[in-house]
């Protein structure tokens, strides 16, 4: 259904001062019923409730297209030209606290422009003011199967029941471009088995896998499942599945950072498997990349400003700083000091490898919940977003899911 | 609009562990003796040797290998076996063509029709070129692949439906039997930290 740019053309100043709206409405009564059905298990998780639909968050086209679209596109922009900083920085790569022998994987995998899959930026974003970006998620960004397929069932069938008007819509075709993205990919890959692997008893990692694995399957691509701790290393030095075939595709939801902490990271040198995300990923997933983008596009207007240890004193103590762990998953670890007083903290034990310090600034509040926006890259395009609200200030693992639309 | 325009998709979600999307479907292929079996069911002669040596191409790398022509002799038969490069290897029996179905027809059409007087060419897709096919000893009158897996009887004629796994085998080199070493190398680092994001 189109979308009609009410006043985008005559009175963009206008549409640009409100902000984001709440706006409470009936849960559809079988949600529940139709999540178990499609089996998305982690709707409620902790015994709390995750996917929340008795509100939604109202938008409007120009500022999803102007204040969202856009600068995702300039961040990753901005992230790919990093990497090739950060490759060529043996002091840099000591910093974003990657083992030394792991740099010339990183560097291959890099120069090879092995191809990546996904990422998600999560911004700090009224409405009204500039989006900021919080941090990057792109080794293992999870709440995908929410915010692609759930959502969109969502509004389809609030509109379908006239609950919502017919002409609402979402930013929101993360599927579409993760099944074009999974044809790409299979093509540098035709003879290959996509093994798909997380962590066992992770319930919210199982579904993301899974709901990868349907969009692969869609795509063509010939898959399989083996958990993380069943993947195996046979004679010829090569990773094999339960079933002792070999493991030369692999995506893993599982961070980069445990793989070199892992025994067998040491094997990783020497083998041919093609990851994804791949191994230059490790180095966005990173902390530190939030302070190296401040140092390198220094006040742009969806940066925060960011620094490594040695020059955190260049954050004015008095607004806020945010101390976040270099390899921190999760909102972990994460401490938020204003004027010398702790404001919030967040259990973890991250932190060994090194801090970033970033200036804090409050998510917005609507109806005593914080929100996060969520804006996904498939490939190398903005492909959607979802939201998280959490009754605390940092977003952790037990925040809530809530839907979004585009409204006129 | 700014989101897909259709969702629907096959949910894997909470689906158990195994092999998806690897179906026991069943396959066209040609299974001829040589190269004169070959051209004498309609395929054109510069087809047929080229699938010729493509088996054979894969059968040195893929037959089975012995170190004495003794041994080779117990599983193949008398006189069964050859040597190359000081390794003895069953003679390969025959070869095998898997071919999309649509390929066959065309073959079986221009064999049947015989108007041009011209053989069909199996040229285009198919997929996993030719393999080689070896007679055993104590079931002479099947074929079998380089796996040791039963194709079909060594009198079967035209197209035979075979299963894929059979035609579609990855071809391992022989002589590396692997096994797997150990496991859970991956996974440590997990258990005592939140992640995911």
């Amino acid at each position: 259904m189109p979308v009609q740019k009410v006043g985008a053309v005559k009175a963009p100043f206008k549409t640009s001062h409100i902000t984001m709206i709440r706006v409470p409405i009936e849960p559809r009564a079988d949600w529940q019923a139709q999540a178990n059905a499609l089996g998305f298990k982690f709707h409620t998780m902790h015994g709390a409730p995750y996917w929340d639909e008795s509100a939604y968050y109202q938008f409007t086209l120009s500022q999803i297209e102007r204040d969202i679209e856009q600068p995702t596109q300039e961040l990753h922009d901005m992230l790919l030209y990093l990497v090739d900083k950060i490759c060529d920085d043996d002091e840099l790569m000591r910093r974003f606290a990657i083992p030394e022998p792991y740099w010339q994987m990183i560097r291959r995998s890099w120069l090879r422009r092995d191809p990546h899959l996904y990422g998600r930026f999560d911004f700090c974003y009224d409405g009204v003011s500039a989006a900021k970006l919080l941090e990057a998620n792109y080794d293992t960004p999870t709440s995908l199967f929410e915010s692609a397929y759930w959502q969109w069932m969502w509004l389809e069938q609030q509109v379908n029941t006239g609950v919502l008007p017919p002409h609402s819509d979402q930013f929101n075709s993360i599927q579409e471009q993760l099944i074009a993205r999974f044809l790409h990919i299979h093509k540098f890959n035709r003879t290959k088995t996509l093994h798909f692997s997380c962590c066992k008893e992770t319930e919210e990692d199982k579904g993301t896998v899974d709901y990868l694995r349907s969009c692969a399957l869609e795509a063509g691509i010939p898959c399989q499942f083996t958990f993380i701790e069943d993947i195996g290393i046979n004679t010829l030095q090569q990773f094999v599945d339960l079933n002792d075939k070999q493991i030369d595709w692999c995506f893993k939801l599982y961070p980069w950072e445990f793989m070199f902490d892992d025994e067998y990271g040491k094997s990783l040198n020497n083998m041919s498997t093609q990851w994804l995300e791949p191994a230059w990923k490790s180095l966005l997933s990173n902390k530190a990349i939030l302070a190296l983008l401040w140092q390198y596009f220094p006040n742009h207007p969806n940066l925060l400003p960011a620094y490594f240890d040695d020059q955190k004193h260049l954050l004015n103590k008095n607004k806020g700083i945010v101390k976040k762990p270099i390899f921190s998953r999760e909102g972990a670890s994460i401490e938020i000091i204003k004027a010398g007083k702790l404001l919030a903290k967040s259990s973890g034990e991250y932190g060994k490898e090194g801090f970033i310090y970033q200036a804090f600034k409050a998510l917005p509040k609507f109806a005593n919940e914080h929100v996060v926006l969520g804006s996904w890259v498939v490939g190398n395009s903005p492909a959607g977003m979802g939201l998280r609200a959490d009754p605390s200030l940092i977003t952790q693992d037990l925040s809530r899911f809530v839907p979004h639309i585009i409204l006129a | 609009m700014k989101r897909s325009k259709q969702i629907k998709l096959t949910l894997m979600m909470g689906t158990s562990v195994g092999l998806i999307g690897c179906s026991d479907s069943e396959e066209s292929t040609l299974l001829f003796k040589d190269v004169d079996d070959c051209t004498s069911f309609g395929v054109e002669t510069e087809s047929c040797l080229f699938h010729y040596e493509q088996a054979q191409d894969q059968h040195l790398s893929e037959a089975p290998r012995y170190a004495t022509e003794q041994l080779c002799e117990s599983d193949f038969g008398y006189e069964r076996c050859e040597n190359n490069g000081g390794l003895w290897r069953p003679v390969m029996a025959g070869f095998m063509v898997a071919l999309l179905a649509e390929a066959v027809d065309e073959g079986l059409d221009a064999m049947k029709k015989r108007k041009k007087r011209k053989a069909a060419f199996l040229s285009g897709k198919y997929y996993s070129g030719a393999k080689p096919l070896y007679r055993s000893k104590d079931d002479f009158f099947n074929y079998r692949n380089a796996q040791n897996s039963v194709v079909a009887s060594v009198n079967s004629a035209g197209t035979t439906t075979v299963k894929s796994k059979i035609v579609n085998y990855k071809p391992k080199p022989s002589k590396t039997i692997t096994r797997t070493k150990s496991r859970g190398g991956f996974g440590r680092s997990a258990s005592s930290k939140s992640w995911g994001g």
